[in-house]
């Protein structure tokens, strides 16, 4: 098996014949999500934070997310609280082979786990006493999973840093069975009386290479 | 501004997914109870006493009881028939889950369970509480086997003294003064179109005799008795299968139909209608009519009588626009007398034909047609369109009063 061609650009050959692609990862993309920072700077309700990692295998990439989150909701009838950690662990796959800039158009799927704690107090109408009841539950370590099906885009901005976006389809949930409460939000997944789910993450990296990049290949239009 | 383009239609879709929910019923607080026959599994209707409105009784087939969610059992006490009381204890579980800021949170019931009961059976269909629609709990009663079921109808057909059209029957009413078991023990009184009726489960055959205020009719059925274990609930019943009619004094008498069209030969519960009681057309009943002028007129009768029928054919005093009157069948002639308020009598005379037409091949009775007068009197006028008898009746003759 053999490359061909000539030289077209410093990252681009054409070729015309079958090309070996290299698995070896040529770098790791660490960012974080804006949206996250900006819900924490700007909303009472939420505090979190959440670290994004990918790292390449020819167009494959292995997708790390780590995040913190606390929400509150306060309602006339009483509030609700959690705080907690979540990870999601995936691949994506790009379809933007050609791009010589190495910009990234994405499908890809995760699987997605946290762990928090939450608190509910309630005022409730109790008809049978005729009298206003105070209901507090607390729960602490409480488990959940679920899956995501992923896309987005990762666009070069400047040198090693990177922009992009993911957008999630998140789908069955499942969590601890806590005595009192239903958890109403989980962390890294969000409200939970839906079977579906949509997230979305806005997010800038910065693209650490571990070694020089292979050449894009380009084929020959007949 | 391709990059941007890709920016702005990912935050469109993202933020056109959010939406709220529905505050409307939070709670899943209604427990769905519908009550049901062991055997055919078909719905039963109970009677309860101060169960919707104190001091009402309802006949209810199904309710929905709301739970209280700041408890975790709960246990309903039914007032029936004859002062029996039942109950029925059950527990559930109660969760909260925090809705939105704006519905706040719901309190979510699940996991129902039966702690005690004492019904025939009761089973737990659906175990999570519903919103308000649905069955959480089945109560079974065990089947009253020793129910025959009878419904009473009239039949119905017209004729223009050639032809038969349009028979049908619908069901009727009759007031029993009494009907009795084996001519002793009174088993039923009253106006009703269906009667339930025990049959002596204790021989193969039962008797009954049904009097009203005009007539008496006789019914012997006879049928097999099968003792067994059906249901392990209900121990071991009797059954009567094998139904069949010995004799009866009715019109006519035809089993009920199932759902594939058989006769339904064995008792059932909830009773079906075994035989069906069938009262033919009376095909002998002119309708007088009076009238003033072209408008009809109300008249104040002593009496009524025929040469072919003892006594008063009215119950005085009458007052009314219009008479029905019985021809004699046994007779192509029959003449009236009506005695009016002021002692003036109309002497009407009609003759007819008694065709060979039955409405029923049940029936007896054959179709009257081509009334005319025997004699011509001007103040009465037979209909020229109404020459067959009908049933129901329409008017025959108009009689002009002064």
């Amino acid at each position: 098996m053999a490359i061909s061609g000539f030289s077209q650009s410093s990252d681009s050959v054409r070729a015309d014949s079958v090309v070996k692609h290299s698995y070896i990862p040529t770098g790791i993309r660490i960012g974080t999500d804006a949206i996250s920072l900006f819900k924490t700077q700007f909303q009472d309700n939420f505090s979190g934070w959440e670290v994004n990692a990918d790292v390449d295998f020819y167009r494959y990439y292995l997708a790390l997310d780590y995040g913190s989150w606390a929400r509150t909701f306060k309602s006339d009838s009483g509030n609700y609280s959690n705080d907690g950690t979540y990870w999601r662990v995936g691949v994506d796959v790009n379809f933007l082979l050609k791009d010589l800039d190495r910009n990234m158009f994405f499908l890809g799927a995760r699987y997605g786990k946290a762990n928090f704690s939450e608190n509910l107090n309630v005022v409730a109408y109790n008809d049978v006493t005729d009298a206003y009841e105070n209901l507090e539950y607390a729960h602490s370590g409480i488990n959940a999973h679920w899956f995501e099906l992923t896309t987005g885009l990762r666009v070069k901005i400047w040198r090693m840093i990177w922009m992009g976006y993911t957008a999630r389809f998140k789908f069955g949930l499942k969590h601890d069975n806590t005595e009192n409460i239903i958890p109403s939000d989980v962390p890294g997944y969000g409200r939970t009386n839906k079977d579906s789910y949509w997230g979305f993450n806005y997010q800038i990296f910065i693209r650490i290479p571990v070694r020089k990049q292979p050449p894009v290949i380009v084929r020959d239009k007949k | 501004m391709k990059k941007l383009s890709w920016f702005i239609f990912s935050l469109l879709l993202a933020t056109s997914c959010l939406d709220e929910p529905d505050c409307f019923q939070l709670h899943n607080d209604v427990l769905g109870v519908t009550f049901r026959v062991i055997g055919t599994g078909q719905g039963d209707s109970v009677l309860l006493k101060n169960f919707i409105k104190e001091g009402e009784n309802n006949i209810i087939t199904s309710f929905n009881a709301k739970l209280n969610y700041f408890e975790k059992e709960g246990v309903l006490i039914f007032d029936g028939e004859n002062d029996k009381k039942n109950f029925l204890a059950f527990g559930y579980t109660v969760k909260n889950q925090f809705i939105s800021e704006d519905c706040g949170s719901s309190f979510e019931l699940s996991d129902l369970r039966i702690l005690d009961h004492d019904f025939d059976s009761v089973r737990i269909v659906n175990s999570t509480p519903t919103k308000g629609v649905g069955t959480n709990i089945e109560i079974y009663r065990c089947p009253e086997t020793d129910t025959l079921t009878l419904n009473f109808n009239q039949l119905f057909a017209r004729s223009d003294g050639i032809i038969i059209s349009s028979p049908r029957s619908s069901f009727i009413s009759h007031p029993f003064e009494s009907i009795t078991l084996d001519y002793s023990d009174i088993v039923f009184s009253g106006r009703s179109a269906t009667v339930k009726l025990p049959v002596n489960l204790n021989e193969n055959e039962s008797a009954y005799v049904f009097k009203t205020d005009v007539s008496q009719d006789t019914l012997v059925v006879r049928y097999s008795l099968v003792t067994e274990q059906r249901y392990k609930a209900c121990g071991v019943q009797t059954f009567v299968t094998d139904l069949r009619v010995r004799e009866h004094t009715f019109d006519s008498i035809n089993f009920g139909l199932d759902a594939l069209d058989e006769p339904v030969r064995s008792l059932l519960d909830p009773q079906v209608a075994n035989l069906r009681i069938f009262d033919c057309p009376k095909t002998n009943l002119l309708q007088v009519a009076f009238k003033k002028g072209t408008a009809t007129q109300v008249v104040n009768i002593k009496s009524i009588t025929a040469d072919h029928a003892p006594g008063n054919l009215i119950k005085p005093p009458y007052s009314g626009s219009s008479v029905v009157l019985p021809v004699d069948l046994a007779s192509d002639v029959s003449t009236f007398y009506i005695q009016y308020e002021d002692d003036t009598i109309d002497t009407l005379s009609i003759r007819y034909t008694r065709t060979e037409l039955t409405p029923f091949n049940a029936c007896e009775n054959p179709v009257i047609t081509n009334i005319a007068e025997v004699t011509d009197i001007g103040k009465i006028n037979v209909l020229p369109t109404r020459t067959t008898l009908q049933f129901p009746t329409e008017t025959n003759v108009e009689i002009t009063v002064d």
